[in-house]
């Protein structure tokens, strides 16, 4: 239902927030300081947003209490957040790149590059209508013959009448069925791989925003 | 598959630490400098804190940054290093005083702002109030910069605050009008500060007109330097001189003759435009003057001093050939020299009427005007129909509108018309057209209308007037006998009989003397009772007469007195009227004012102080009768015993005199002065009541002796005789003294103070011995061998022995 909206609404939502960044540059003839109230207000509700990216798909994907809504939707939701809110967060640094907090703000681009690496390799693995990953028996594993016709069609193939699944040869690089499942297991291991990148580099750039975070209030916000 | 929370993987977490010590490596490594929003700025300066530039610190965040929780703030580090913006800031008339003081809340860093860069401006004033009006230049005019945006404080002051070089003024007025600025500069010098204080009042602003010296005509279009000649500053602009000589005085082709102020003449369009008002001159334009040429009146250039008489201009025009002074103005005027005129009044002879009509020559007869009479018969003495008659003041009858009407005011003579004499014409009383002296009395003109044959004199008008001869009112007052009463309408012809006016009798009786009742018993002046009202009613003043009427007298009939009708001579004492109620026979005299009044008989009261009896005390409240017996007044005995015999409780031992002792108030109380007695009361005497002296109520011949009355309180046995009063006083017995000096033994020393009873024993004086044995026992040692005068050898004042 909300397939590519999480994005589309994305760049709606930065568009409009950087039309008002705009007009207020060039209302008053400077780039918003970090430190200024709209700054603040850029870094905090962008913060937020990352925040909500880290966690709250995270925990919906992985809870097993918490099953509210879809997954697709949440994962719409995800990409969203996901680049609304490092949006936000390149507002707020005022284009500059000092220090710990130009450290964040690289982690930034790079989480939400990572980010849209890892949602190639995610549309490129089959998933249900409600974003559940469809499972697709290996090469190896004969015994399970769990295909959904549907979902075969969906993902734009389906078996040959009569196929043999049971014919080693015919799921060794030669039938495109089979070539197809390679690929998915190919991307559901690219996957996992790019988990590896992400998430560490998601927690070091959360650990880095909050000591970034902290040195601001101690420095600044706090400072009389 | 293990399901666990991304963000609590081993990765996850494994990456979480990596980072955390990556930046606490880093810390330890570069300071703080990594938590730095950007570099600090590194321009040079003084050395503050050790350092020359907050980049030297960079890295040491605490020496500006203080924690949280710290009550000093940043900007109390600020003040560590720089000292001096510390007492700055006390002080109002410093940059950072005045800023300090406008805005109570600011801080260092709302001004300063750092992590900006090296280079970056470390001060930011945009949105901070400071008083830039004070400090000399406001920036009501420097709002905007050039291009159009605010203007910041950089844009003038490049690195100074409290100063701007003016270089700085003219690159930014360079830019606006280049031409304009560098002939400005060098008219005007490059100190902009001298003129320009923000508010335009030297600058664009700046109008000459609302200086002293508004430039009108040509003065507007000259360059201020061709005026304020090397003048930059305003003080000396303001003070350039205002003359025109100060400019024009190379031009002046009067060299100076008509003084320093052109304007008088000039004015700034034109120098040929002469605009002189001759009015301030002492000699006005007029008529034809006002046309003429200046050069007309003033030759040769000459304007100050010019002659300002006629004659010095129109001699040639002089008709008169100068007969007439040099004043043409007296009789021409500056129009033209006809019509002329002369103000005759000069000459105190006004031209009037038809004079007005009448050429000069024909009065000024061979042009003689200065001596030529103002007398009417000098020129109308031919047509004098009164032939001089009336003298030489014909205006006195006559005007110069025409010989007729004549009008004489007849009231400025002595004699002036009224009633009839208005309407008659004058020759009525002017006889032969005589006018002066005429005759004024009635009977001149009206002898034949004097139907009293002159018999009331010749003034009519003491009656009459001159409205008619009915009517004629006579002001009796005037005479002897004013009329009152029933007089007044009493016919003039009643009294004056036979048209007799004059010397007739006034007197009552010359007229009444047959309404006199009483005969001229009273008189002839009837006015003495009676008025002219009315015969009835006569009063009489009586207080006028010998006998004035008091009490029930007022109000008796006049006849009840005088009987018969007589009143004079009618007798005035009482018991010509009353002897009938003469209630005393006589016995008191005719006079019975003497005791009543004339108000009642009774209540008569007689003045006894005026007898021989004054009546004191309760004879004042007694009965005239209770002493007068038998209505017997005079004579009555005036001693006591006469009618208090029966109260004598002396039996007449005292005399008949009571008043000796007694008052006339009361019978007790009575007081006898014994003083008048030869024996007067003395002491206890005084208290003593008189009966226990005169017992039995005798007091004449009463003994005075003391022994009389005082045998039984002699002690001395009439040893001392009866005259106690030797020794005693009437006070009291004691205390008895006695002069012993008349004894033969004679009180000495201690002698004198002894009593009398310690000498005299038993209240025996007469015959006590005198021996000093007598009362000195001698003691044993003089037993034998001493006299018994112990005076030998003693004295009186004490035993002690010669």
């Amino acid at each position: 239902m909300f397939k590519n909206n999480g994005l589309i609404l994305a760049i709606f939502v930065m568009a409009f927030v950087g039309g008002i960044y705009a007009l207020g540059v060039f209302l008053f003839k400077e780039i918003p300081e970090a430190s200024s109230l709209f700054g603040h207000l850029l870094g905090i509700v962008g913060f937020i947003l990352m925040l909500m990216t880290e966690f709250l798909y995270s925990f919906r994907k992985r809870s097993k209490h918490a099953r509210w809504g879809k997954m697709s939707d949440w994962l719409e939701f995800h990409i969203f957040t996901g680049l609304v809110g490092p949006f936000l967060v390149l507002l707020h640094s005022s284009w500059k790149f000092q220090g710990l907090a130009g450290a964040v703000m690289l982690m930034t681009i790079l989480i939400v590059l990572s980010g849209l690496i890892g949602r190639y390799i995610y549309t490129a693995i089959p998933h249900s209508a409600d974003g559940t990953e469809i499972l697709f028996p290996s090469h190896a594993d004969n015994g399970q013959k769990n295909i959904d016709s549907e979902l075969i069609k969906i993902n734009g193939f389906s078996a040959p009448e009569g196929s043999d699944l049971n014919e080693e040869q015919n799921l060794v690089g030669e039938d495109p069925y089979f070539k197809k499942i390679n690929s998915i297991e190919k991307n559901r291991r690219l996957l996992a791989i790019w988990h590896t990148i992400h998430i560490p580099l998601g927690m070091a750039l959360f650990t880095a925003a909050f000591i970034h975070i902290f040195a601001a209030l101690y420095y600044a916000t706090f400072s009389h | 598959m293990n399901k666990r929370y991304g963000f609590l993987s081993a990765s996850g977490l494994i990456a979480s630490l990596v980072t955390l010590a990556a930046i606490t490596i880093l810390v330890i490594l570069n300071g703080y400098e990594l938590f730095s929003p950007g570099p600090l700025n590194a321009k040079a300066g003084p050395p503050l804190g050790g350092v020359t530039s907050h980049a030297e610190i960079g890295g040491e965040c605490s020496r500006c940054h203080t924690t949280p929780w710290q009550a000093i703030g940043m900007s109390d580090q600020c003040i560590l290093c720089h000292v001096e913006v510390n007492e700055e800031r006390m002080d109002e008339s410093t940059l950072h005083g005045a800023i300090y003081q406008n805005n109570l809340e600011i801080t260092c860093q709302t001004c300063h702002l750092e992590h900006k860069g090296p280079d970056s401006p470390i001060t930011n004033l945009r949105g901070i109030k400071f008083p830039h009006d004070s400090y000399g230049f406001s920036l009501q005019s420097h709002k905007g910069n050039i291009f159009g945006v605010d203007a910041e404080c950089t844009d003038c002051h490049e690195d100074d605050f409290l100063h701007v070089d003016p270089i700085t003024c003219g690159k930014c007025h360079t830019l606006i009008d280049s031409k304009f600025t560098s002939s400005h500069v060098l008219t005007f010098g490059a100190e902009c500060m001298d003129c320009h204080d923000g508010l335009e009042t030297y600058g664009r602003k700046f109008d000459h007109q609302s200086m002293q010296f508004p430039l009108e005509g040509q003065h507007a279009e000259v360059d201020c330097s061709g005026c304020h000649v090397l003048q930059f500053s305003i003080l000396e602009l303001q003070t350039t001189s205002q003359s025109c000589v100060a400019c024009h005085q190379e031009v002046d082709k009067h060299l100076g003759n008509l003084g320093d102020n052109c304007d008088i003449c000039h004015s700034p369009e034109d120098w040929k435009t002469i605009d002189f008002d001759h009015d301030t001159s002492a000699f006005k334009l007029e008529g034809n003057h006002a046309v003429t040429q200046c050069d007309g009146c003033h030759k040769m250039g000459v304007l100050k001093g010019t002659p300002s008489n006629c004659i010095d201009c129109h001699f040639a025009d002089d008709k008169h050939e100068g007969s007439f002074g040099s004043n043409c103005q007296d009789c021409h005027t500056s129009e033209n020299w006809k019509p002329y005129r002369f103000d005759h009044g000069v000459v105190n002879y006004e031209i009037s009427g038809q004079h007005m009509e009448v050429p000069c020559e024909k009065c000024h007869i061979n042009n003689d005007y200065y001596s030529a009479s103002r007398e009417c018969n000098s020129c109308h003495a031919k047509i004098d129909p009164h032939l001089g008659s009336l003298g030489l003041l014909c205006e006195n009858c006559h005007t110069t509108n025409g010989w007729l009407p004549t009008s004489f005011v007849h009231n400025q003579s002595t004699f002036k018309l009224t009633g009839k004499h208005l309407s008659i014409s004058c020759t009525d009383c002017h006889i032969s057209s005589v006018y002066s002296h005429t005759r004024k009395t009635c009977d001149d003109c009206h002898s034949v209308d004097d139907k009293h044959k002159g018999a009331l004199g010749v003034n009519c008008d003491l009656c009459h007037t001159t409205s008619s001869w009915k009517g004629a009112t006579y002001d009796h007052s005037k005479t002897n006998f004013p009329l009152t009463g029933s007089h007044i309408n009493v016919a003039c012809q009643n009294c004056h009989t036979n048209g007799s006016y004059k010397g007739t009798p006034y007197t009552c009786i010359s007229c009444h003397v047959s309404d006199d009742k009483h005969n001229g018993s009273f008189g002839t002046d009837c006015g003495t009772c009676h008025t002219t009202s009315t015969w009835t009613g006569a009063t009489f003043d009586h207080s006028q007469t010998a006998f004035t009427l008091t009490g029930a007298h007022v109000n008796t009939t006049c006849s009840a007195c005088h009987k018969n009708g007589v009143y004079k001579g009618t007798p005035t004492t009482c018991n010509a009227c009353h002897v009938s109620d003469d209630k005393h026979n006589g016995s008191f005299g005719t006079d019975c004012g003497t005791c009543h009044t004339t108000s009642t008989w009774t209540g008569a009261t007689f003045d006894h102080n005026k007898t021989a009896f004054t009546l004191t005390g309760a004879h004042v409240g007694v009965n005239c009768s209770a002493c007068h017996k038998n209505g017997v007044y005079k004579g009555t005995p005036t001693t006591c015993n006469a009618c208090h015999a029966s109260d004598d409780k002396h039996n007449g031992s005292f005399g008949t005199d009571c008043g000796t002792c007694h008052t006339t108030s009361t019978w007790t109380g009575a007081t006898f002065d014994h003083n008048n007695t030869a024996f007067k009361l003395t002491g206890a005497h005084v208290q003593v009541n008189c009966n226990a002296c005169h017992v039995n109520g005798v007091y004449k011949g009463t003994p005075t002796t003391c022994y009389a009355c005082h045998r039984t309180d002699d002690q001395h046995n009439g040893s001392f005789g009866t005259n106690c009063d030797s020794c005693h006083t009437t006070s009291t017995w004691s205390g008895a003294t006695i002069d012993h000096d008349q004894f033969s033994f004679k009180l000495t020393g201690k002698h004198r103070e002894v009593s009398c009873s310690g000498c005299h024993v038993n209240g025996v004086y007469q015959g006590t011995p005198t021996e000093c044995e007598s009362c000195h026992k001698p003691p044993i040692e003089h037993d034998g061998g001493l006299s018994t005068n112990c005076d030998q050898c003693h004295t009186t004042q004490n035993w002690d022995a010669d």
